[in-house]
């Protein structure tokens, strides 16, 4: 038999417990959500870049500084021919550095722990990037009017890990 | 009578007595549970590491407390306010530069700190906690400096901050729900709250693990303290820090190596094998590995040369750390060559080179403590003979360095009027070590 103070003793320890459970939800005030939405934005224009030229863009772009600044909202738009761009996340998808092409050697190339994509379809060819389970960095959608200019209308993948 | 008793009572008497009442009254508070040592004689600073570092603590409150007068926690504020600090505040380039240096001395002391009292084993007597607590202590002093140079938005911080966040990120279960909290809606977020660690909630939660790591007795010895400052200064004065490129969206790559407290895990990560076990498993076992040797070493010798395990663990611990930090720092500077091939680190020799450490090590160890205790017992350490010079001559050159100290303070004060600052600091730092000196010469002195 299980004496009277043991009992009385679990009830106070179980109520301890149960008075701290109302505590949990307030977790939600260290986790603000963020407000996505993708609308179509001009980013640029085609004529201003080179043939096998980049140019670093934002999106989506609000305005402020502190939220466009944000490494996130990088994306490098390569021109791989007349009326024809390649454009995709700056994020390395192995720890998150800010990728750029390098013409020279004709691929996307990481700084910080090297890994390599190529510029056609953003596959990891090479590095650590190359032994992760996705290896496409995600794309910036774009649509090109007839004055060459830019428009952002969406990602496809997830920025940090990849398509 | 009781009115001339009351006059009879000198000033000094009053002043006595009143330091009494205040004496009395403090005898009831936390404070005197602590005990101030100071050593009467010249002693090894290896006995009073801990407190050294607690005193470069102390210098990074202090000063960490003046920057935050001007550094602003955004994303488009923080590295200008830096860059305001170094080049347009009146002492904003000396303090910025002391509270840098100062991270890594602490660092240093703490992890010196560690493999002394792992080598004299001063966890067997009733120190566990404290050992525990001293590990917990130091992963925190990483952590917090690592922050801390986050914190300047230079493009070097945000790949480290960037790296930071997947590697929390790869951590199952706890890793996605910190890294949630740490970055709450993006960097500007990210950079306040990362601020708010950095200044509060770090150096409160180390305050608190104080209490659960200082031994009742503290020794505080003023000589060895002005030595380390006063050597602080002058590293602070010679190797200004670098402000780096401010992160801008539109910045090209570039290669950075971190700080070298984080060189290892950089190391590991270039072996290009899975980031949660480079990044997060491997180095956190490697702490766990000094964190629970008071409880798998139960030899009852004090002698580190018994304890084969003990032993192999500190020397294992230190090449480790040697060769992955060294390891960490060297890319190859080809620029002909990709990324990917001045980075990777072969993993096979990587870790053969660990394993072999490791054997090395515990193998060496175990011989050798095989083998020194065939041995005869070696002859007792023979207590060092006093210095042989006379009371006069350390008299006359205590006179001597008090009045170069004046001197240097002197030169030091009139460095900083004509606005040279980095004569000045040196001339600040010397005399502080001058300090250091007098305060061991009197005590030869006064121990003979």
């Amino acid at each position: 038999m299980v004496d009277r103070r043991t009992v009385l003793k679990s009830l106070f320890v179980a109520s301890g417990i149960a008075a701290l459970a109302p505590f949990f939800p307030l977790g939600k005030f260290l986790t603000p959500e963020a407000q996505a939405s993708y609308p179509r934005q001009k980013v640029g224009n085609i004529n201003d870049i080179p043939i096998l030229g980049q140019l670093f863009v934002t999106y989506p772009k609000t305005g402020d500084p502190a939220k466009d600044n944000d490494p996130f909202r990088q994306f490098l738009i390569i021109r791989t021919g007349e009326n024809e761009v390649k454009a995709y996340s700056r994020v390395c998808i192995h720890l998150w550095c800010l990728v750029d092409y390098q013409k020279d050697k004709d691929l996307i190339e990481c700084p910080c722990h090297g890994s390599q994509y190529r510029k056609e379809d953003g596959y990891a060819v090479a590095g650590p990037a190359a032994k992760q389970p996705n290896r496409y960095l995600p794309i910036l959608k774009v649509e090109i009017d007839s004055n060459g200019d830019i428009y952002a209308i969406g990602i496809e993948g997830e920025i940090g890990y990849g398509r | 009578m009781a009115d001339e008793k009351k006059e009879a009572k000198s000033f000094l008497d009053k002043i006595v007595e009143s330091y009494e009442w205040t004496i009395k009254r403090l005898e009831r508070t936390i404070l005197f549970g602590i005990r101030f040592v100071i050593p009467n004689k010249v002693v090894s600073p290896h006995g009073f590491l801990g407190m050294l570092t607690f005193i470069t603590f102390i210098v990074l409150g202090v000063t960490g407390a003046l920057l935050m007068f001007y550094y602003r926690p955004s994303l488009t504020g923080a590295y200008d306010s830096v860059k305001m600090i170094n080049d347009e505040i009146d002492f904003g380039i000396v303090i910025r530069n002391i509270h840098y240096h100062a991270s890594n001395l602490m660092i240093f002391l703490a992890i010196y700190h560690l493999f002394y009292q792992l080598f004299s084993s001063r966890y067997k007597i009733r120190n566990e906690i404290i050992w525990v607590t001293g590990v917990i202590l130091g992963t925190l002093t990483i952590v917090e400096a690592y922050i801390g140079y986050d914190l300047i938005m230079n493009i070097r911080a945000v790949l480290a901050i960037n790296i930071g966040a997947a590697l929390t990120y790869s951590t199952p279960f706890i890793g996605p729900v910190i890294a949630d909290i740490v970055i709450g809606t993006g960097f500007d977020d990210l950079i306040l709250r990362i601020y708010t660690l950095h200044v509060l909630i770090f150096p409160m939660i180390m305050i608190i693990l104080f209490t659960l790591h200082f031994p009742r007795n503290l020794v505080f010895d003023p000589g060895m303290v002005g030595i380390i400052i006063g050597a602080l200064f002058i590293t602070s004065a010679l190797f200004p820090v670098p402000l780096g490129d401010k992160y801008t969206p539109d910045l090209p790559a570039q290669v950075t190596v971190p700080e070298w407290y984080i060189n290892p895990l950089y190391a590991l990560l270039r072996t290009e094998l899975d980031k949660f076990v480079m990044g997060v498993l491997l180095p956190t076992l490697f702490i766990m590995m000094f964190m629970v040797v008071p409880f798998i070493d139960r030899s009852k010798s004090m002698k580190i040369t018994e304890r084969p395990l003990a032993l192999g663990i500190g020397i294992s611990g230190v090449l480790q750390s040697i060769v992955t930090t060294v390891w960490g720092f060297y890319v190859d500077p080809d620029p002909r060559k990709s990324y990917v091939e001045r980075l990777a680190i072969d993993p096979y020799l990587f870790f053969g080179v660990l394993i072999l450490i490791n054997i090395v090590s515990f193998g060496g160890a175990y011989l050798y403590s095989k083998y020194s205790k065939k041995s005869p017992t070696p002859p007792r350490r023979t207590r060092s003979e006093p210095i042989n010079i006379s009371k006069e001559t350390i008299e006359g050159i205590v006179y001597a360095m008090v009045i170069t100290e004046f001197f240097v303070v002197g030169v030091s004060l009139y460095m900083y009027l004509l606005g040279n600052l980095t004569f000045g600091l040196i001339a600040t730092g010397l005399s502080l070590i001058i300090f250091g000196f007098i305060s061991y010469g009197i005590r030869l002195i006064t121990t003979r």
